[in-house]
């Protein structure tokens, strides 16, 4: 599957502060329950540290985990 | 459950029974749907209501007109003012409607029958044997003129036209009439595979016949008869036919005579309804034209429109999920039978209280409580439990069983007590201050000695369907008794002692206030000058003498206090039951705020975990704990109930101040967890934000120290603060933070996720 | 689509493509070259995919060797990304009135498609009339796992017309026997069912989480009484 698209918004103000670099939009693994999804997101380049905003845990991440559960 | 249990659960459930009405019909209409289509006053109601009867009624321009309606004695409205007056709503149908569904025979089978007809009986047979697609031959001379003549007045004429060009579209041929013997019966049969004889033109006697009330077959096959009703009822002969016509088409079909038959005419149902809040309501005199549109819209309007749904009426949980048990046990079925797909039923299962509720209310003892609970633990054994459902209840569990909150001590001074206190887990994580002023008061009690186990009984897990994780708290919590010297338990929390008694059985496990009520102490000075409304908590529903005890206290208190609609056996659950709360928390937020509305009054109860929820739902609410060892708060009825992480404190801080006071020799120095340390502040949308999304400060302070030991977080150039997360088992939480300048921190949000984030290179 | 995007089925969403590429069903292309392991088709045969969409199928059986056709209602153009496509035969036409000979394909490919037909007893009577001797017919679609009845309705666009016209096993399985066909492998691939719709729900093209009990199936059916495809399969 490609890397799914699942955020708007402009990241540009966050940077990663173990490495100093700003972060940028990369694919990111999401794991649950055996089930895996590439989606893109904010990330250290040099390290890999992500950035998972409120609105994508709470929202999109939280129903597609309910959705996982009811096997 | 197999496909067995599964058809008795179906089978218990009555909401389904036919109404009194339909049960007491000859030709099991549904007048109940009829009422209901006339009284919702829509425009074609009336058209739909005729469409009912149609689908029903053999010749239904005929029968709805002159029909007897044995129902109307049936009807529980007899009791409540007079039963429906559903011959006049028949004729109103029959005469108002503007639209007669079409009537459409089965392909032909290329079998025949022969009725000798006189009246309905004969009519009837005709008309549904013609339906079922047979050739059917009635020798019936003018049959018309026979109606016209038999119920003089009643019938109009172009509706008796109109039945006959029904029975002619049918294919039923008519025939001059026949005198029928039992000579010209027989020998019919040579030339037809039925025959059927109506009553009125020769009665089962007159053929030599007796025959079998249920098929009315006679002694040679393909000849049926009937003895004539013992009153002149058209709905009584009318059903004569019909059963005569299903059993010819049996015989056609050479299927078995008389296999599930049992409902076919008048019934006994099994629908329950209640009617105690009724109020009497008579119908208008019905006039000798017959009812005009209002009249009948008021008099369909009095049926009572007879469901059972008592469970459902009783239960936030059942109303919500929009059916009734029946439906509900084949859901969870479907739940666990099916290997490929998704499970649609999984937050179904895990909402129910299993209070037992429904068992109370339920005329045939339907338990909920036990289809779920039963499925639960198929699930965790299938390892298809949604972890998100109970798992922060039983890190709670571990955390009350765990070093910083369990205790287990004989009374201060002895080496061993006869008795020792069990609060429960909840009542210390409430209010650790009244928890050790109750175990004051249970020492004064219990003066040959009363020690004290910290303890969380094992329900939470249980109630999860966790029984290995249940089983091992109950190992733990055994162990701990059984280095007591088995102590007698004084147990404050009511679920406490259910769960207790069932998993602890060689103890003897006693009510603390069943042990305070007996102990006759005086009573503080602390009752309140306002009446209390009492509410028993649901793990007390079938102990009496629990519930005896709080209100013996309260009247040793001199505190007045009243029953809230539904208390004692049939008393509501508060929401935290089943772990509804934590599985389901809208649906538990709606529970204990139906519960609060019980009574205008303030609430008074023996569980921590109701006295807290109920609070949380904005009802003022005491426990008795409040009244019998009363400390400095002025008003405890309006006390918050404490947040997640506060509750935790409360354990460990009543375990260190009780250790430290009462048993200072045997103190454990815990050592602090790295993250303790961490010194947090929490802005008012966090600290909510913490609340809502079961995030406790700890949790936070894991982070946070996890960043001071990584270095890793981010960082954003406008709002200048800092973002971190760290997963610590099973969930990653995220803290919106800054540095508050002193070597702590100030939190702006918090949030959390279940899924794993990897990092791809 | 001029329609609302509630109205939009399932499959025809955009977010589709972006998840599964142009095979535009649960799994994509990695079902389909499970199903071609399984039934096992000599290299060079020719090969039906019945609803071939935008052809990627086609593209896939192609480079493993095989000779593809597709069929589709309307064969809508090649895919901008993947000029080319136009090399491999497409027919417009019926699942349910296939317009060709009997016998000329060694293989069927029949992937989420049986769910949308109107007809699917006649579907699988042509499917089956066009195998050859030997031949299999690689089948995978939504399951239903309820007990109620197929719902669709000839045409019906409604939202969920996927799932509405998903069959029971049971009913699968005696459409492959009124037409001599038994099941060689059966495999259940829900997961992949849910994790497309777990991706539609992050690209934020499902609103909600679909509510009707379905699984998802991979099936490959051969004639009975026949030995199963040849001994060299082209399989990848």
């Amino acid at each position: 599957m490609s890397t799914l698209k699942v955020l708007e918004g402009d990241f540009s103000a966050w940077t990663c502060a173990a490495c100093g670099q700003p972060l940028a939009m990369r694919p990111v693994e999401l794991d649950y329950l055996g089930s895996r999804f590439t989606v893109e997101l904010p990330a250290c380049p040099a390290c890999g540290q992500a950035l998972i905003p409120e609105d994508l845990a709470q929202g999109k991440m939280a129903q597609v985990e309910k959705l996982l559960e009811d096997k | 459950m197999d496909q067995v249990e599964l058809r008795q659960w179906e089978a218990r459930c009555i909401q389904e029974e036919p109404p009194w009405c339909t049960a007491a019909c000859p030709l099991s209409v549904d007048a109940r749907a009829v009422c209901g289509h006339l009284a919702a006053g829509r425009p074609g109601g009336v058209d739909e209501a005729w469409a009912v009867l149609c689908r029903t009624l053999p010749l239904p321009g005929i029968l709805a007109r002159i029909c007897d309606a044995p129902c109307k004695s049936a009807c529980l409205r007899a009791q409540r003012g007079g039963g429906l007056e559903m011959g006049a709503l028949e004729r109103f149908c029959a005469e108002r409607a503007t639209r007669t569904p079409r009537l459409a025979a089965l392909p032909s089978r290329g079998k025949s029958a022969a009725v000798y007809g006189a009246g309905l009986a004969g009519l009837a047979a005709a008309w549904d044997l013609g339906r079922k697609g047979l050739a059917v031959t009635l020798y019936m001379d003018d049959p018309g003129k026979a109606l016209l003549d038999r119920y003089p007045g009643r019938l109009p004429s172009d509706a008796v036209a109109q039945a006959l060009d029904g029975l002619a579209r049918l294919g039923v041929a008519l025939a001059p009439a026949q005198a029928l013997d039992r000579g010209a019966a027989r020998a019919a049969l040579a030339g037809f595979d039925a025959v059927v004889a109506d009553p009125e033109l020769a009665p089962a006697e007159a053929l030599g016949l007796l025959p079998d009330p249920v098929t009315l077959a006679g002694d040679v096959p393909g000849l049926f008869a009937a003895s004539l009703p013992g009153v002149d009822s058209p709905a009584a002969l009318a059903a004569l036919g019909r059963r005569m016509a299903t059993s010819v088409e049996r015989h056609a079909q050479a299927a078995s005579l008389a296999a599930g038959r049992e409902r076919e005419g008048v019934f006994a149902t099994r629908l329950f309804t209640d009617i105690s809040q009724v109020a009497d309501l008579a119908p208008a005199p019905v006039p000798e034209a017959g009812y005009g549109p209002e009249e009948a819209r008021a008099e369909a309007a009095r049926c009572l429109d007879c469901q059972c749904l008592e469970c459902v009426r009783h239960c936030a949980y059942l109303e919500h999920y929009g059916s009734y048990p029946k439906v509900y046990a084949r859901r969870v079925f479907n739940n666990e039978a099916i290997v490929m797909g998704s499970r649609q039923a999984n937050e179904f299962i895990n909402s129910c209280m299993l209070c037992g509720l429904c068992a109370q209310v339920c005329p045939t003892d339907f338990a909920v409580a036990d289809l779920c609970l039963d499925a639960r633990q198929g699930m965790v054994a299938r390892g298809r439990m949604p972890p998100s459902a109970h798992e922060f209840a039983l890190r709670d569990m571990a955390f009350a069983n765990g070093p910083h909150s369990a205790l287990a001590r004989p009374a201060p001074g002895q080496p061993a007590s006869p008795w020792a206190f069990f609060p429960g887990c909840q009542l210390p994580a409430s209010d650790p201050g009244t928890t050790t002023r109750l175990y004051a008061l249970a020492r004064q009690a219990l003066p040959q000695g009363c020690g004290l186990l910290l303890r969380c009984c094992g329900a939470p897990a249980r109630w999860a369907g966790q029984d290995a994780t249940a089983d091992a708290a109950t190992a733990s919590l055994c162990d701990d008794w059984e280095a007591l010297g088995k102590p007698r338990l004084a147990v404050a929390c009511p679920s406490c002692v259910v769960t207790l008694k069932a998993e602890l059985p060689e103890a003897e496990v006693r009510s603390l206030w069943e042990i305070l009520a007996d102990a006759g102490l005086p009573a503080p000075e602390s009752a309140p000058g306002r009446t209390l409304a009492v509410h028993d908590p649901c793990a007390s529903r079938h102990d009496p003498g629990q519930r005896r005890a709080l209100r013996g206290l309260l009247d040793r208190l001199g505190a007045a206090w009243t029953e809230p609609a539904h208390s004692g056996e049939s008393t509501e659950c508060c929401g935290f039951g089943g772990l509804l709360v934590h599985a389901n928390p809208p649906l538990g937020a709606e529970v204990a705020r139906r519960r609060g509305q019980a009574s205008p009054e303030d609430f008074v109860t023996t569980c921590a975990m109701c006295r807290d929820l109920l609070a949380r739902a904005g009802k003022r609410c005491l426990h008795l704990a409040d009244l019998l060892a009363p400390g400095p708060d002025p008003d405890p009825a309006a006390r918050s109930a404490p947040g997640h992480s506060r509750r935790r404190e409360n354990r460990a801080r009543l375990k260190e101040d009780l250790m430290r006071d009462l048993w200072p020799d045997s103190a454990e120095s815990l050592e602090p967890e790295p993250w303790a340390g961490v010194a947090v502040t929490f802005t008012p949308e966090a600290a909510a934000r913490l609340e809502e999304r079961r995030i406790l400060v700890s949790d936070v302070q894991k982070v946070l120290h996890a960043v001071e030991q990584s270095g890793r977080f981010l960082k954003n150039s406008e709002t200048g603060r800092r973002l971190a997360a760290h997963r610590p088992v099973a969930v990653t939480y995220w803290v919106d933070y800054a540095p508050d300048g002193a070597g702590g921190f100030t939190v702006h949000n918090v949030w959390s996720h279940r899924m794993q984030v990897r990092e791809v290179a | 689509m001029t329609r609302a995007t509630a109205e939009v089925p399932f499959w025809a969403r955009p977010g589709m493509r972006t998840v599964v590429g142009d095979a535009l069903r649960p799994g994509g292309l990695d079902l389909t070259r499970r199903g071609l392991a399984l039934a096992g088709v000599p290299r060079g045969s020719r090969v039906l995919d019945a609803g071939c969409g935008p052809g990627a199928t086609l593209d896939f059986l192609a480079g493993q060797g095989l000779r593809p056709c597709g069929l589709d209602l309307n064969p809508p153009g090649p895919a901008p990304s993947a000029p080319g496509r136009n090399a491999h035969p497409r027919v417009a036409g019926d699942v349910e009135a296939l317009p060709f000979a009997d016998s000329v394909f060694g293989a069927v490919f029949c992937e989420c498609v049986l769910s949308l037909v109107p007809d699917p007893d006649r579907a699988m009577r042509e499917l089956v009339r066009v195998l050859a001797p030997g031949g299999c017919l690689v089948v995978s679609d939504l399951l239903r796992t309820d007990n109620a009845p197929r719902m669709r309705h000839a045409g019906s666009r409604a939202p969920g017309s996927c799932a509405a016209g998903a069959f029971g096993f049971a009913r699968m399985l005696g459409m492959l026997q009124a037409n001599g066909l038994f099941p060689r492998a059966v495999e259940n691939h829900t997961r992949l069912l849910k994790e497309l719709a777990a991706s539609l729900l992050f690209l934020g093209e499902l609103v909600s989480r679909p509510t009707c009990a379905t699984g998802y199936f991979l099936l490959v059916a051969g004639k009975t009484g026949e030995t199963p495809c040849s001994t060299t399969p082209a399989c990848g």
